[in-house]
């Protein structure tokens, strides 16, 4: 079990995946999403290579079409 | 520029009695008296030596900018690529005579017609990685102001990564119409500031129309005069 804290809240997942598979699995797009991890912002190039791990804390912004 | 000829209070309220306004150095100094009799003179002083960018011109930009002229903050970074269109009319702050006209160069001209004394600089350029450092670096607050997701997305990431001690105030969902009390105003850490309801977009039937994406703009010019003036935003 991986325990994150994901926009302030307690998370579980079954097992240590990638950032880009968790949030395909969540339904985020991956252009159109800001992600910090632990404070620091993380670019799309780097979502793949980085694997979830205990205590992480991860806040995703979403954005929509309109402005 | 701020010029301040004398310390007298003014009377505003036979508003006959003024002088005419006949320069534009006379339209300065009589919009800071009034300013600083409507805010107080702290407060001006320090709207007044705000730096604050616009980041798209176009529904929530375009209000933004009108709103923090009007209230005398003292620099603003406009930028915009674009030209005005008939189709933006329903939201954004232009008019008819502007249509074909670069947003920047438009927008310029209406705000010099509010407060002439606020400084301006018009960038009409796309922003992207390798411009956010060179067209914002001045600025201590960003707003976040355009209309393509993953253009919004892009913007907030590069400056989180190259000029972290900037502020963003972003506006994010606010097509449709109505469901006003789903509009809210949240904080990312200690430099993000997201308004609007996160969700409704323009993908699918959903359009952008002015009392939605104004509640919106005006939640951002509000954010951004808190940060200014400190206090809850």
């Amino acid at each position: 079990m991986v325990r994150l804290l994901v926009n302030g809240n307690s998370v579980e997942i079954a097992e240590p995946i990638s950032l880009a598979h968790w949030l395909e699995s969540k339904g985020y797009g991956i252009k159109t999403v800001a992600v910090e991890l632990d404070g620091t912002i993380v670019g799309p190039e780097a979502y793949e290579a980085i694997i979830l791990s205990d205590g992480m804390q991860i806040e995703v912004v979403s954005f929509v079409g309109g402005g | 520029m701020i010029m301040e000829k004398n310390e007298q209070k003014t009377d505003f309220s036979s508003i006959n009695s003024w002088p005419p306004l006949e320069t534009e150095e006379n339209d300065v100094q009589h919009l800071w008296q009034a300013l600083c009799s409507r805010h107080g003179r702290d407060v001006q002083e320090q709207l007044a030596k705000a730096h604050v960018a616009v980041a798209g011109l176009g529904g929530l930009g375009s209000n933004i900018a009108v709103q923090l002229t009007r209230i005398g903050v003292g620099k603003l970074t406009l930028l915009d690529f674009d030209r005005v269109d008939i189709t933006n009319l329903n939201r954004q702050h232009y008019f008819l005579q502007h249509v074909g006209q670069y947003k920047t160069e438009a927008l310029r001209k209406i705000l010099a017609m509010i407060n002439p004394g606020i400084q301006i600089t018009c960038i009409t350029d796309r922003l992207t990685p390798s411009t956010v450092i060179p067209y914002l670096q001045e600025s201590t607050i960003v707003c976040e102001a355009f209309d393509v997701a993953d253009q919004k997305a892009m913007l907030v990431r590069e400056i989180r990564r190259q000029l972290p001690e900037i502020t963003i105030v972003s506006g994010n969902g606010m097509a449709g119409y109505g469901r006003t009390n789903d509009m809210c105003v949240k904080r990312l850490g200690t430099h993000l500031y997201l308004c609007g309801d996160g969700y409704s977009g323009i993908e699918g039937k959903n359009s952008v129309m002015a009392p939605r994406v104004v509640l919106c703009a005006s939640q951002m010019a509000n954010v951004v005069t808190s940060i200014v003036l400190g206090g809850k935003p």
